[in-house]
């Protein structure tokens, strides 16, 4: 059984994620703020999280990132950012945080399936 | 004693004299008779009348008168009376018949030495004989009392007048007699003191002295004579007065039995030796200052005293010097006798003046001295010499180095480059060196004697001026150089140079003239002088061209700063060494720098802007153009983004000269390309936004076989807002786009039922956004309202957009709609996050987003503006009123009456 959480703000983007991904073996738990998102990381250590970088809140998808990934409890699950923002820096500075796949909107939810099976096997 | 020798004793002229007093001649002769049995050495006369008997006194001046008592003519008492009345006592004996007792008394007291009885006449020598002793006792005793008084007088007459007191002490040296004196001596009165003992007003100090000389004097009073000792005593008013007491003990009857003595103020007498021994103390003291030698002899020439001086200059100790030595044995040996000589003759009073001898020192070194004495007199004879001793041989070295120093002045004076004339007070040449002789071509001889005002053929006011040179030395003051143009023998017009100076040689008052052929020097300054004139012309000439050229580079320069000033870049020219050679008043103004200050300063130095400053290098080191943008503060903190661009100036493919910097001001197009990067980045992100879920779920539901029905119906409901706010957005950049290239939008006017527009609205939103309660009040009625419907719709779509973006937690959101003022308002009003009245001021700012972080809601920052546009081209109104955390409200309100341009075109307005 594998956990992934998924994080955006967008309720929208939110259940598609969720719709793309459901599975027997997988189990989704899902956030709309970074801090909240951060909060549940900790708590439920998931294999996955998915996520949005811009997000209103304290703490965008950037900044939760790499507190996720500085914490030695959370460093080890995997980060797949998700955004519009498709451009060079913007990748950068996601990786740069500690992010462990990037993935632009829109996208075809096949797509985002075969990315995530990448990412949690390896 | 025998008869005889008592009358020799009582008689100093024998032989004896008898005057008898008798008118018998018998008793005459019986007396006579009777005396020559025991007197033969006398002589008589024999008188009988008063007048015989005054006579006989006088004449005959007897020793002895005998009388007879009773006579007719004359009688014994009488003679008696007479004799008696004469100040000579001579003994008288009367020599009567009878006498009763009575009568005897009466003679006896009468003054007679003795009576005789006729009867008994051999009494008679007896008589005489007693007579006569006693009378020559008396005489004797008389003389002796006389002396004594006489002696006493003249004792008080000194005594009285003496200035010494003199006094008498009685054996227990008690005072019996003091003389008046006392009182000047000592302040007391005589009757003060006479009695005191004399001891009781010694000084204390001196007491031992005085008692032990009263001691001696009282054990054995014959050893002393006199003594005499001085004290002090007291005086009256209680000063100690010096006092000088001498004293003779006085015997009686071998026995010691007073002390006569004198007692002498000797105050003077001291301060005349306390003067006496300053004045010697002085002396000494003169003469060991003085640099002589000074010296006091005897008659034999033995030295008495010799101050200090002496010892050093005969090197012998003073003690040899006034005990043994004499004044010839500082005399050399060969002029000693010369020497005895001399002094020989002083002692006979003869007097010298100085002498020169050749003196000689304990070592036997000689040399020359001067000597001068003269006699010491004591009570007018001469007791010795005083005299000094010059050293000379110090003045023979002077003498010599005189010489020398003379010898040497006139080898100076003969050889001396310039013309040295000696010359008196009139002018008339004394002395003229070589110089002066070659100068003039003359021979000393001619030149002697001579004016120099002559010599030099001095003229007129020449002449005058020679002569007031020669006024002033006579003054005793130098003059400054004077110039002659003279004519010298064998050579053109000469000009001289004469200075003069005052000179005293001896008594003779002289004047040094030196004068110095100058005319080469003049001619030197002459031509120096031309020289300066012609370089001052040549001077002149240049700076004429100088000023010329300076003129025109500052025309030309001002025309640059002309051009620079009206250039609205920042210009800033560096030479190639990196130092400041030009700024504009643009460049002074981004930079915030004055170029008065910068001129010639390293760019380093004054611009803080690392950038620019690597910018300028590196134009220099690439030798191309090179941009980059420089943030500066210019003034009131304000930040301004300028692009600077270096460019190497060079001439004509030269290396560069220097670098061009251009400034150029794009805070404003840098914000307008930041904003429109961002616009589009943000665009394009909320492009992507809606795509997604169209996308996303589309592709679901096109491969998920298995889906619910609520989820199909859901999913498509996603799309279906999704492709409503991507259309929206749309249509907001098209409108944007419209606006910006210029062309503006139309507004398509027609009669529109706001409410129902506003409604439909509203529902949709109802359906797409189920976290949100929209609640409406249309209070406004259904009336048409001129508008354009589809722009209402989208000024709705924005508000409310607007509204559920910014109450992310869900929430209220009101639609009121009213008709007031003939106005149709709307009034859109949520309960989220609100805005800060910065935000509300910036709100319609085109690309203006309240938050543009990337925490913010989606947005492109048009919305509003395009709103506020939209409103405006229906000639209404809108404004915002928000507080943060409490929900914003948006009112618009447009007129119903009023006919916008219908169909007319309308320009988008730039808006700020």
């Amino acid at each position: 059984m594998k956990t992934i959480l998924i994080v955006d703000d967008q309720m929208e983007v939110r259940e598609l994620v969720d719709v793309t991904l459901s599975a027997d073996e997988i189990r989704i738990i899902k956030a709309s703020k970074g801090k909240e998102a951060v909060e549940i990381a900790r708590r439920e250590k998931p294999d996955l999280i998915i996520m949005d970088v811009m997000m209103p809140g304290k703490l965008n998808g950037i900044e939760a990132t790499r507190i996720l990934k500085s914490d030695e409890t959370t460093r080890h699950i995997a980060i797949l950012m998700l955004t519009a923002k498709g451009q060079d820096r913007d990748v950068e500075a996601g990786l740069k945080a500690g992010a462990d796949a990037y993935f632009v909107k829109p996208f075809s939810p096949l797509e985002l399936i075969r990315k995530v099976e990448e990412v949690l096997e390896s | 004693m025998s008869p005889k020798s008592i009358v020799r004793t009582a008689i100093p002229d024998p032989p004896l004299r008898i005057l008898f007093v008798e008118d018998n001649p018998n008793d005459a002769e019986m007396a006579k008779r009777e005396i020559l049995r025991e007197i033969t050495d006398f002589r008589d006369v024999l008188v009988d009348t008063e007048k015989e008997f005054r006579h006989a006194l006088d004449d005959f001046n007897p020793h002895l008168i005998v009388s007879d008592y009773a006579m007719p003519a004359f009688n014994g008492m009488l003679a008696l009376e007479i004799a008696r009345s004469r100040p000579d006592r001579i003994p008288f004996i009367m020599l009567t018949g009878s006498i009763n007792e009575e009568t005897a008394v009466a003679c006896l007291k009468s003054g007679a030495d003795d009576y005789v009885l006729k009867e008994r006449i051999k009494r008679l020598p007896f008589a005489i004989r007693e007579a006569l002793s006693i009378h020559a006792e008396q005489l004797k005793n008389e003389r002796a009392l006389e002396q004594l008084r006489q002696s006493e007088e003249k004792f008080r007459l000194i005594a009285e007048n003496s200035i010494d007191c003199i006094w008498q002490l009685d054996k227990d040296f008690r005072f019996t007699f003091l003389s008046p004196s006392l009182h000047k001596i000592l302040g007391f009165k005589p009757e003060e003191w006479i009695g005191t003992c004399i001891f009781d007003h010694e000084a204390e100090k001196n007491d031992e002295v005085g008692h032990q000389i009263a001691r001696e004097m009282l054990e054995n009073p014959q050893t002393f004579t006199t003594v005499s000792f001085e004290t002090e005593m007291l005086h009256k008013d209680g000063r100690m007065v010096p006092l000088e007491i001498m004293g003779k003990p006085l015997f009686r009857s071998g026995k010691l039995a007073g002390i006569q003595g004198s007692t002498r103020d000797i105050s003077e007498r001291r301060q005349a030796e306390v003067a006496l021994r300053e004045n010697e103390k002085r002396f000494r003291e003169l003469a060991d200052m003085l640099p002589v030698v000074i010296f006091e002899t005897d008659r034999r020439g033995r030295i008495n005293y010799a101050n200090h001086q002496a010892v050093d200059l005969f090197k012998y100790p003073l003690e040899d010097l006034v005990t043994e030595l004499n004044i010839f044995d500082m005399i050399a040996p060969e002029e000693r006798d010369l020497a005895r000589d001399t002094f020989s003759r002083r002692l006979t009073g003869e007097s010298f003046g100085m002498i020169n001898y050749r003196g000689i020192t304990k070592n036997g070194k000689t040399f020359p001295m001067l000597v001068k004495m003269s006699p010491i007199l004591a009570d007018e004879v001469i007791a010795g010499f005083r005299g000094i001793v010059i050293d000379t041989s110090k003045d023979q070295e002077m003498i010599e180095k005189l010489s020398a120093s003379q010898k040497r002045f006139q080898v100076l004076f003969e050889y001396a480059p310039d013309s040295f004339f000696l010359i008196d007070t009139q002018g008339k040449i004394i002395e003229a060196n070589r110089q002066a002789l070659q100068m003039l071509q003359l021979q000393l001889a001619d030149l002697v004697g001579k004016s120099l005002v002559s010599s030099f053929h001095l003229q007129g006011p020449d002449k005058k001026r020679w002569q007031n040179l020669l006024a002033r030395n006579s003054k005793g003051l130098p003059t400054e150089m004077e110039e002659f143009s003279v004519k010298l023998p064998e050579r053109s017009r000469t000009v001289i140079e004469i200075s003069t100076y005052p000179a005293q040689i001896g008594s003779e008052a002289l004047i040094l003239a030196i004068a110095r052929d100058i005319t080469h020097f003049r001619q030197l300054q002459e031509e120096l002088e031309n020289h300066r004139k012609s370089l001052e012309r040549l001077v002149k000439a240049r700076t004429r061209e100088l000023n010329k050229a300076l003129r025109d580079s500052e025309t030309n320069r001002d025309r640059i700063d002309t051009i620079l000033k009206s250039v609205s870049d920042g210009l800033m020219v560096t030479d190639v060494n990196g130092y400041i050679i030009l700024m504009n008043t643009r460049a002074e103004e981004y930079l915030n720098l004055h170029f008065a200050e910068c001129i010639n300063r390293k760019i380093g130095d004054v611009l803080y802007q690392a950038s620019l400053i690597k910018l300028i290098g590196n134009a220099f080191t690439e030798s191309k153009a090179v941009r980059t943008d420089v943030e500066v503060m210019i003034k009131a903190g304000v930040a301004h983004v300028l692009e600077a661009v270096a460019k190497p100036i060079s001439v004509k493919k030269k290396k560069p000269i220097g670098i061009l910097t251009t400034l150029r001001d794009v805070t404003h197009s840098r914000e307008i390309e930041r904003m429109k990067t961002e616009f589009l980045s943000t665009t394009a992100h909320e492009l992507r936004t809606p795509l997604t879920s169209i996308q996303g779920f589309s592709e679901i539901l096109l491969t998920r076989k298995n889906l619910k029905a609520d989820e199909k119906e859901r999913f498509l409901s996603y799309i279906n807002r999704q492709s409503m706010n991507l259309s929206g957005i749309i249509s907001d950049l098209l409108d944007i786009s419209r606006i910006e290239s210029g062309e503006g939008f139309k507004l398509n006017i027609s009669p529109v039922n706001l409410n129902e527009i506003i409604a439909k609205r509203i529902e949709l939103f109802r359906i797409s956004h189920g976290e949100h309660t929209f609640i409406t009040n249309f209070r406004a009625a259904d009336r048409p309202v001129f508008a354009d419907q589809e722009k209402i719709d989208q000024v709705m779509q924005n508000l409310l957009s607007n509204a559920v973006k910014y109450s992310p937690n869900g929430g209220e959101i009101s639609v009121k709609t009213n008709i007031k003022d003939a106005e149709f308002q709307v009034a859109v009003k949520d309960c989220g996050i609100g805005m800060s009245k910065d935000q509300v001021r910036n709100i319609f700012r085109k690309f203006y987003r309240a938050d543009s972080s990337d925490t913010a809601p989606a947005g492109t920052g048009l919305g509003m503006s395009i709103v506020k546009l939209i409103i405006e081209k229906h000639k209404g109104r809108i404004h915002v009123e928000s507080r943060p955390g409490m929900g914003t409200k948006v009112v618009f309100a447009i007129p119903i009456q009023s006919n916008p341009e219908n169909g007319a075109h309308i320009q988008g307005e730039d808006q700020p």
